[in-house]
């Protein structure tokens, strides 16, 4: 994973004044809004239904939500706007992940424990390999289910506001095992015994909680074998202390690191789920008229000036062009600099994409 | 007022000149032109009020004078300003020349100088509009961004849009592109850039909030009326909101050249430059200096203009931003009735629906809207004499306490209003005890709309046992028709509108959440829609519609056909009830389908229906003997 490194600050650095709090603080009230339903509704009588979540925001309900949102609000855990119209809105959505859950949850019996953002915070570090432990975090929801037989099984969910790029899910998908090995390793976080969880059946899973309207959410299994478990570990351990750029999963604006002052040195274009330098972005369907979400960086080829409502073209190579969206500062920034930027792209054409920026920043020129 | 204004334009621009068939705010569309002599030739010379001039002499606009056709494509202006003595007593002999010379060949170039440093100049405005395409909710202010600072903010209204801000000009007038080397007009043939908005109507927006003294119809319909709102026309050209380079006009502020698309450096005026534009200018034939400057504009005055890309001249600056595009618009202050309905946020389809969905949710109000006003115009009954000309309308969201919806405002289109929907209003409240909600019917505008909506004025043309299409008139057609909401003033707005939606909002602005048991037979003709579908489905041969009382629809008079007007209410399978839902309705149960779904996706009810396993799934099919 990207991790700080101790070197020279970069030589130029800008921010657009947009930043990504807004789609930050909106997955922050969804998580919120799942919590609240999930442990004090849905954990009452172990069913789900989107029917009891509908009437979470209503009448006198209300108070007991915004209560509840408000205690959670703060610098660290930022809800934006939390008003009831807003939270009916984001319910609707999250009403669909539930109904649709419920159904996916039957194939595994009854449901006999929920939880959600269950904290790994449990006074003493969770050993989950050799060499790697575990001191906090918090998982998004746990079901314990049991079958007419008797048979355990463990859900382990992590809500993701949109699923679209499956590119960009390793990482979440790491964090979900080492989740799962958090719970095999410490069971009576979700009231089962070493004995129980030995015979239960675990699995892990992402799940969207933002889909358009009339669509099913999206899931995505989390492959759980141990050995691959084990092996990604070990490599995780030895990449922390490493300063050099390594394939693999990257984090986005939400590593503190991406975008700082003594900024990560271990992203490179190439391991980056969209990389304009490579011919696949510019030929697979995937990433045609799609918006998708993405840390992104690029070494300019030519020398190019940013600028409010100019046309801020980044060329690539085969007369490919990427138009960045949203700048609002002045910039002449010199041919073969490094940018590393966030946001929404989509691609246009085979030659044009589009890039709503969130953030940027010039690495080195 | 410290600077001198004209008291006719005074008045005029603060709304205080009578309108009503006389049209205060004229804008010209000159055709000005040389003669083979190079003389100014003046080839079409007309006006009309600026509302109207928005959109019929806009950039692109076709306009058809003695046979000849000619396309606008900037700006007029008659007398354009010059340099004044105090600008010019500093400069140098050369510099002076130059300045006037500068001022006949660009003859926007004070103008747009004068505009952008008077603040208080109403010619140009500012208009902030989220870009959000479900939302565009506009803010009151008309400064610019520098002084709006919600307009950096994200919208209140959808909660995730950003404001566009753009610069709003007054036309002082229109004109076609000229050719600068002879003078002529461009042909209109060579043009290749045609498109054009050819309404305001949609964008018209109410700016700010609106009173409480409503008077209220059923469940959930609010009735206001306002007077003395401030309401805003834009074109914005060809370019939608939410596109990053579209909305708006480039411009050149030298010659008032405007296009679509982006404006290339070296341009046609729109204008000719007779030999004359120089008298009056005061510079001498006989010295050095003069004979230079007369050389300076024989040369300049043939050939194009060119911008250079400069800022200085393609853009408007506020706050150290650039502003490249510019709407057309004016505003105006007239009276508007406000109807006012809630969106049931959590069982109705998304006031913002994801890219590429349908709205419903708009189309609904809307096409309720022009119900409306239709109402209005229509209903001979009321005694007021409201033509179409009168009055026009539109949508707008609203947000209040927890509460999100639509307005639909219906507007007197004479500045200041002419107390045509004042009377209305009276008359609507003094009838209030009138209305009955077991026979809503007969109540005025309201009735009319929900009768027309219901589908009791559609015409469907179904086909008989032979094939032969027949003429079926009181059944509810598919989308819209001319029986119902199809005629010249709505046809731009065809694919905007849709009868069902209409009359599904206006059930429920009535009757709250119980509208769906007043929809009766109405969706028949999708519920048979439905039975096609699954009986040509495998497994799916065996569904039957179930019939309701009545018949949906009647024949004309003397015809007779073999056809079965019997109403469907639903289709059954295995002793299951499918149906057609409402398209307001977002989450429905596994035997009910959306109507958009089924006109425009029919895949996703085979798929949702092999899945519970209504109908053979694709594995059983592959099972199937060949």
């Amino acid at each position: 994973m990207a991790q700080p490194y101790g070197a020279a600050p970069p030589l130029v650095s800008l921010t657009t004044s947009i930043d990504s709090t807004s789609a930050q603080a909106d997955g922050n009230l969804r998580h919120a809004l799942m919590e609240f339903y999930l442990n004090t509704i849905a954990s009452e009588d172990h069913t789900l239904d989107g029917k009891q979540m509908k009437a979470m925001a209503k009448g006198e309900n209300w108070d007991k939500l915004y209560q509840f949102l408000e205690s959670k609000n703060g610098p660290q855990c930022p809800l934006g706007n939390f008003s009831q119209l807003d939270c009916r809105k984001k319910l609707k959505k999250l009403r669909k992940t539930v109904n649709f859950l419920s159904k996916y949850l039957q194939q595994f019996g009854e449901i006999k424990h929920i939880v959600a953002e269950l904290s790994l915070n449990t006074g003493s570090a969770i050993q989950i390999s050799d060499s790697v432990e575990i001191r906090s975090g918090e998982v998004d929801a746990v079901f314990v289910l049991e079958n007419v037989n008797g048979g355990i099984t463990v859900v382990v969910i992590d809500w993701k506001r949109s699923l679209s790029n499956k590119r960009s899910l390793e990482q979440y998908k790491r964090q979900c095992q080492v989740y799962i090995r958090c719970i095999q390793e410490k069971p009576s976080l979700v009231n089962q015994s070493i004995g129980q969880m030995k015979s239960a059946d675990i699995r892990g899973c992402l799940i969207e909680i933002g889909g358009d309207e009339g669509t099913i959410p999206d899931l995505v299994n989390v492959d759980n074998n141990p050995a691959k478990i084990e092996d990604f570990l070990e490599k995780a351990a030895e990449r922390y202390e490493s300063t050099e750029s390594t394939s693999g999963p990257h984090c986005s604006s939400w590593c503190r690191w991406a975008f700082a002052d003594e900024y990560c040195r271990s992203i490179t274009s190439e391991v980056l789920p969209i990389n304009f330098h490579s011919d696949l972005f510019w030929t697979e369907l995937e990433f045609h008229s799609k918006w998708i979400y993405s840390l992104t960086q690029l070494t300019t080829s030519i020398d190019t000036v940013l600028e409010p409502t100019g046309k801020n073209v980044i060329h690539f190579n085969n007369g490919r062009e990427l138009h960045l969206k949203n700048v609002n500062f002045h910039r002449a920034i010199p041919a073969n600099s490094v940018i590393r930027a966030e946001g929404s792209i989509v691609r246009k054409t085979p030659k044009l994409a589009h890039m709503h920026l969130k953030q940027i920043k010039v690495l080195q020129n | 007022m410290t600077e001198p204004t004209n008291f006719l334009d005074f008045l005029s621009e603060h709304h205080k000149l009578p309108s009503f068939n006389l049209p205060t705010d004229a804008v010209s569309f000159v055709a000005r032109s040389l003669t083979p002599t190079g003389d100014e030739q003046i080839e079409v010379k007309m006006s009309n009020g600026l509302e109207k001039a928005l959109t019929q002499y806009s950039p692109g606009k076709e306009i058809i004078v003695k046979k000849k056709t000619y396309m606008s494509g900037g700006l007029y202006l008659d007398f354009p300003p010059r340099p004044t003595m105090e600008e010019l007593e500093p400069l140098a002999i050369p510099e002076r020349y130059n300045a006037r010379v500068n001022s006949v060949i660009d003859r926007f170039s004070y103008w747009f100088k004068k505009i952008e440093d008077d603040s208080q100049d109403s010619t140009l405005t500012w208009h902030h509009r989220c870009s959000t395409k479900s939302c565009q909710h506009t803010l009151e202010s008309t400064r610019p961004k520098s002084e709006t600072p919600e307009a950096s903010e994200l919208c209140e209204m959808c909660g995730s849009g950003v404001f566009k801000t753009i610069p709003m000009l007054r036309p002082t007038g229109f004109a076609p592109l000229v050719r600068a080397n002879d003078g002529s007009i461009v042909d209109v043939s060579q043009r290749k850039n045609t498109e054009y908005r050819i309404t305001t109507k949609w964008p018209t927006q109410i700016i700010g909030a609106i009173d409480e003294n409503e008077i209220k119809f059923g469940e959930h319909l609010e009735l206001r009326m306002v007077s003395g709102k401030t309401l805003v026309n834009i074109n914005p050209g060809k370019g939608q909101i939410e596109e990053e380079d579209g909305f708006g006009f480039t411009f050149c502020k030298r010659c008032g050249s405007l296009s679509h698309d982006d404006l290339p450096s070296e341009h046609p005026r729109p204008y000719a430059i007779p030999f004359q534009d120089l008298n009056f200018c005061g510079i001498p034939a006989d010295t050095d200096e003069g004979r230079a400057a007369i050389r300076s504009f024989n040369e300049r005055r043939i050939a194009n203009c060119d911008h250079n890309s400069d800022p200085s001249n393609t853009a408007i600056a506020d706050g150290g931003e650039l502003h490249r595009r510019l709407v057309l618009g004016r505003t105006f202050v007239t009276d508007v009735l406000v109807f006012r309905i809630p969106w049931d946020t959590d069982d109705f389809v998304s006031m913002d629906p994801a890219k590429g969905s349908t709205n419903t949710s708009q189309i609904s109000a809307l096409t309720l809207l022009r119900s409306l006003l239709e109402g209005v115009t229509g209903d001979t009954s009321l005694g007021l004499n409201i033509s179409e000309s009168d009055i026009d309308g539109d949508i707008r969201r609203y947000r209040h306490e927890g509460q999100e919806g639509w307005e639909l405002y219906i507007f007197e289109r004479s500045d200041g209003g002419i107390g045509l929907l004042q009377a209305l209003f009276q008359m609507l409240r003094n009838r209030h005890q009138e209305f009955d909600l077991d026979n809503p019917q007969n109540f005025p505008v309201l009735g009319r709309a929900l009768e027309r909506l219901s589908g009791q004025n559609c015409t469907t043309q179904v086909p008989d046992a032979t094939g032969k299409y027949i003429t079926v008139r009181k059944r509810p057609c598919k989308h819209i028709c001319s029986g119902c909401l199809l005629d010249y003033s709505t046809q731009y707005m065809e694919k905007d509108l849709d009868r069902t939606s209409g009359y599904h909002f206006l059930l429920y602005a009535l009757y709250g959440e119980d509208f769906e048991q007043r929809l009766g037979t109405t969706m028949s003709d999708d519920q048979k829609n439905l039975h096609s579908l699954i009986q040509r489905l495998e497994g799916g041969e065996t569904a039957e519609a179930v019939h309701g009382d009545g018949s949906i629809g009647v024949l004309n008079d003397g015809v007779e056909a073999d056809i079965d007007l019997r109403p469907v209410t639903h289709v059954e399978l295995s002793n299951i009830e499918y149906t057609v839902a409402s398209p307001l309705l977002s989450e429905l149960p596994e035997t009910s389908f959306s109507r958009d779904v089924l006109l425009n996706n029919p895949e996703q009810i085979l798929t949702s229906l092999q899945q519970s396993g209504a109908v053979a799934s694709p594995e059983d099919l592959d099972e199937l003997p060949p």
